[in-house]
């Protein structure tokens, strides 16, 4: 077969073979020029080292927003006025300064709003049972709705009320904390409580409202006060578009082994032993053994969960790095170090990484500006 | 806002898309090339106003050869990468090393030629670790399968397949460069 044409590369069909838009033909004449032309080739491996080292290289997953802040309304206390609205509502005794303060000390509400993850945590607090759902579905709505659940939904203020002067030239998601009030499809309409309008009831219809909470991964916080009636129905967060290398993955046997290590210790501490069946009264169990000892079908069990565990943590956005002297180790920690000297926040001068979505000390969103030398 | 909306931003010189787009959002991505092509420090403000100069240079010339057949970020990513290496050596050399742009290929390629570059791409799948990088461009790229049916079917978001078929041609590139330099040629 012929060597490559020394045909030059233009900067279209390069970006569009590098996003896997073009023809097998094309692909070929990309990598045939490689054989020839050095400046390609350099442009290919600067590519590659931009996007291995760019925040702007996007998983392969959708991660899950836990760690953003709902921060619109006034001194971006959305989702502790919905919680308020809520108790409220529910006729639940509180004291609006000590409701305030009991969200800073415990961290639910930072300066810049409160994380996804915390959202509810206060009507924990007053004794509601609560459930925090991603990937929720309309039917989950109506459903909480019907059962006289109090639902705090998330959505993308921006595309809720979109500003008439404001260009969404970035990505970037303005979470904000409503309270769902009524879901009419009859009507093609929306009920809400919104702490930014403080008009008391907002309507919007329903595309409007799908498309602003869809950017918040359809995630919904509801909550009812306590009762022997609840239903329970667990529904852990999908993690099935998380792939492990192999490496992660020998993990997976370790954790298991430590947890059924650290289950046994508490069990011994209670005062259980082994016995060949289950036995409450006598503190009997036949698992109390080492864990190589175990039935597969309880290994199964801690695998499982050592298994889904990992791939949360890399759903919610980390990543596990090999603490060894591996090139890719020094290469981020060097990095790291570097950054951590180059940039401070402009708010509260802690050290911030470029990139860096918050501040971790005063929670700050930062954009650009913040990372000027 | 759509990579049209941002184009017809910079072209029409709207301040707030040149300023929050091209200086402000693009700013960790032009630090990035610029660390990497140059070894040494340089003035970032005024390479990239330079960069800046260059597309809008002919009444946007540059920017208006955008053809929508990849993200602008990515297309972006080549100029600049392309501008600055240029740069580089023509600071080094004091001479002017003028690219040749654009040679699309104007005229089809024959079934013969069709059928060897599927069989290249085959055997340097062959050498690819990850095979679901591998079956995503073979369902891309050879059969030509939607990309929102292959996510439909891989029960994945379009966003997710569009990150995935990106890594996956930058393994099939960086296969093709051991390959090169194995056999000092791609052998086809």
């Amino acid at each position: 077969m012929a060597k490559g044409n020394n045909i030059s590369i233009s900067d279209e069909l390069l970006a569009a073979y590098l996003d896997g838009n073009t023809t097998p033909e094309e692909t070929m004449q990309v990598l045939r020029a490689l054989e020839q032309d050095e400046l390609l080739k350099e442009m290919l491996i600067t590519s590659e080292r931009v996007d291995s080292m760019s925040a702007n290289s996007k998983p392969e997953y959708t991660l899950l927003p836990m760690g953003e802040m709902a921060a619109k309304a006034k001194d971006n206390l959305c989702d502790l006025q919905c919680e308020e609205y809520i108790l409220r509502k529910l006729n639940v005794n509180f004291d609006v300064t000590d409701l305030s303060e009991e969200a800073r000390e415990n961290k639910w509400l930072k300066d810049k709003g409160t994380p996804l993850h915390s959202v509810g945590r206060l009507l924990e607090q007053k004794g509601l049972s609560v459930v925090r759902r991603y990937n929720a579905s309309t039917n989950d709505l109506l459903q909480a709705i019907d059962s006289d659940y109090n639902v705090i939904v998330i959505v993308n203020a921006d595309k809720l009320i979109p500003a008439q002067d404001k260009k969404q030239i970035d990505d970037n998601i303005s979470y904000h904390a409503i309270v769902l009030l009524d879901y009419n499809s009859a009507n093609n309409s929306v009920s809400v409580y919104d702490p930014a309008t403080q008009n008391g009831i907002d309507k919007y219809s329903i595309d409007q409202f799908s498309a602003a909470w869809e950017d918040a991964l359809f995630f919904m916080v509801s909550a009812q006060i306590k009762t022997s009636e609840i239903a329970y129905d667990p529904q852990p967060i999908d993690l099935n578009d998380i792939d492990l290398n192999e490496d992660i993955l020998e993990l997976r046997e370790a954790i298991a082994e430590n947890a059924h290590d650290v289950w046994a210790t508490a069990r011994i501490e209670e005062g259980w032993t082994y016995g060949t069946l289950r036995d409450d009264n006598k503190k009997q169990n036949p698992d109390m053994v080492p864990y190589a000892d175990l039935p597969d079908s309880e290994k199964q069990y801690d695998r499982d969960m050592a298994l889904n565990t990992i791939k949360l943590v890399r759903k919610l956005g980390y990543d596990l790095i090999k603490t060894s002297n591996t090139e890719l180790y020094k290469s981020l920690i060097g990095k790291l170090r570097q950054q951590e000297e180059l940039f401070h926040c402009n708010e509260c001068g802690a050290p911030i990484f470029k990139d860096q979505v918050y501040c971790e000390q005063c929670g700050k969103k930062l954009d650009y500006s913040d990372y000027c030398d | 806002m759509t990579d049209q909306q941002i184009i017809q931003g910079l072209i029409d010189r709207d301040n707030a898309v040149t300023k929050q787009f091209l200086f402000g959002k693009c700013q960790p991505l032009f630090r990035s090339i610029i660390r990497f092509v140059f070894s040494y420090a340089v003035d970032y403000d005024e390479f990239v106003n330079e960069l800046y100069q260059d597309l809008m240079k002919d009444n946007a010339y540059k920017l208006r050869q955008f053809d929508y057949r990849s993200t602008f970020m990515q297309w972006l990513k080549i100029v600049a990468i392309r501008y600055f290496i240029r740069k580089r050596d023509e600071m080094i050399e004091d001479s002017s090393k003028e690219h040749l742009y654009i040679e699309k290929m104007d005229q089809p390629y024959e079934s013969e030629n069709r059928v060897a570059a599927r069989m290249d791409m085959e055997r340097l799948f062959g050498s690819m670790d990850n095979k679901r990088y591998v079956y995503v461009l073979q369902k891309l790229v050879l059969e030509e399968v939607q990309p929102e049916l292959l996510a439909k079917s891989m029960n994945i978001t379009p966003a997710n397949l569009y990150n995935i078929k990106k890594r996956a041609m930058a393994s099939l590139t960086h296969v093709a460069l051991k390959d090169i330099k194995k056999w000092q040629k791609v052998t086809i």
